[in-house]
């Protein structure tokens, strides 16, 4: 196989599709009553994921920056070919499990990410409500062993790409179970268990593409109970600079009043929802208790 | 990605938001007025704390109750969703009485949180209520 002198850049070949693919939802929604769209929520959505579109023209470069330096310094020559395609799909995948799995763990990475789970609508608008600020907080290096390890940038670029793809059509309510393909595959019902937050499914179902990862580091949750959607302290607003922004203020503040080191550490890597005294509760915090009135 | 694909993006969600318009997608969920329904919420969100005083705005569009540990429990509309928030007594950075769109008076609350906007409560009588009088003046202390 030779090495491909143009890769197509897949977000962009499928803009098209995600507006008629809404389109479509909206007017599903609207006839059979089935999932739910709020106009100003959906404007919010889409508005954050214009931005996000614009902020990777502006800042999307230090992620490529960094791919192509660390690639001088590949441990092997991996070439173009079936064998290759195939390890670097798993490898972006698994790279990606990580990322998100990280982003949900530690508040640095969850202010960028946080964005992403911030309505309280679960469609296929929701996809593309995506971080202002993932570039700058340099989320890129849960990707940097993949070129270190000596897999060409451009082919990572390509299954990042379609990891980003394919999660656009499981942000939906109306597709149901799919059978034998949610045991390996992302379905719309694993993510809906990832984006409610009912106790039993904070923290669950990272996957990108494959949910064998979730499985695998146990962290997979099958769907039983409607999930609601949103995050523990919902967004009051529809303002997307707000939106984009309100961890990283949140965390200020909180830097502002730390009185040591290690309180200034957990504020900004420590679980999102810890304080220095304990008077916010941490997803694991409502989970225990959610399982102690449970037991009682 | 480039500006050409933005554009086309910006185009396309111009008309997703009309053809949401259209199919009737702009919704708002309000408040009933009635106390207990705050009441409720406080308890569930707090896990348990006791609820001493409501106030619910006329419009029915906001509602603040003060916390027997001392907390307020904000509550907003948001679209077709509601909104509920328990804060420390010292989050509340600001609040002012505010002459309304409507008859009576206004109190406007802000919160030491950038998700969460203030909250405007509207009462059809002269006065807000006295618990709130007394709220107002420490936040401004």
């Amino acid at each position: 196989m030779q090495t491909p002198e143009h890769l197509p850049d897949l977000v962009a070949l499928a803009a098209p599709a995600f507006i008629a693919l809404i389109g479509i939802e909206l007017l599903i929604v609207r006839l059979t009553g089935r999932g739910a769209y709020e106009v100003r929520d959906m404007g919010a959505s889409l508005g954050m994921g214009l931005g996000n579109g614009v902020l990777k023209i502006l800042a999307g470069g230090l992620g490529a920056g960094a791919f192509y330096w660390v690639s001088q310094y590949k441990l092997f020559e991996i070439p173009w070919a079936w064998w290759s395609l195939a390890l670097c799909f798993l490898a972006e995948d698994l790279a990606y499990y990580w990322f998100h799995r990280i982003s949900h763990e530690s508040r640095y990475f969850w202010a960028s990410h946080v964005i992403h789970h911030s309505s309280q609508h679960y469609n296929l608008s929701t996809a593309l409500r995506q971080t202002w600020t993932g570039s700058i907080a340099c989320t890129f290096i849960f990707w940097l062993p993949l070129p270190l390890i000596g897999f060409p940038v451009e082919m990572i670029f390509l299954f990042s790409g379609f990891s980003l793809v394919y999660q656009f059509w499981i942000h939906t309510e109306l597709i149901g179970k799919l059978g034998p393909l949610e045991w390996v595959l992302n379905t719309p019902s694993h993510h809906r268990v990832h984006h409610a937050t009912n106790p039993q499914y904070l923290d669950r179902n990272y996957a990108g593409v494959l949910i064998i990862w979730d499985r695998l580091f146990g962290s997979f949750e099958t769907e039983i109970e409607p999930p609601r959607y949103g995050i523990l302290s919902n967004l009051a607003t529809f303002n997307p600079l707000r939106i984009a922004t309100h961890e990283w203020v949140a965390i200020g503040r909180d830097l502002l009043s730390a009185r040591s080191l290690t309180q200034a550490i957990g504020y900004v890597f420590g679980p999102p929802g810890w304080s220095r005294d304990g008077s916010r509760q941490t997803s694991a915090a409502v989970k225990a208790a959610a399982l102690a009135r449970r037991a009682a | 990605m480039n500006f050409g694909v933005l554009l086309f993006g910006l185009v396309g969600i111009i008309t997703l938001l009309g053809m949401a318009a259209a199919l009737g997608l702009r919704k708002l969920r309000l408040l009933t007025g009635d106390e207990q329904e705050v009441r409720a919420m406080a308890l569930e969100a707090a896990l348990g704390a006791q609820v001493r005083e409501v106030a619910v705005d006329a419009d029915r569009r906001a509602a603040l109750a003060l916390l027997a540990d001392g907390r307020v429990f904000a509550v907003r509309t948001l679209g077709d969703r509601l909104v509920q928030r328990a804060f420390a007594p010292q989050a509340i950075s600001k609040m002012l009485r505010v002459r309304p769109k409507g008859a009576g008076v206004a109190v406007r609350i802000a919160f030491a949180d950038w998700g969460f906007p203030s909250l405007l409560l509207r009462f059809e009588r002269a006065e807000p209520p006295p618990w709130m009088e007394r709220l107002r003046r420490a936040a401004a202390a």
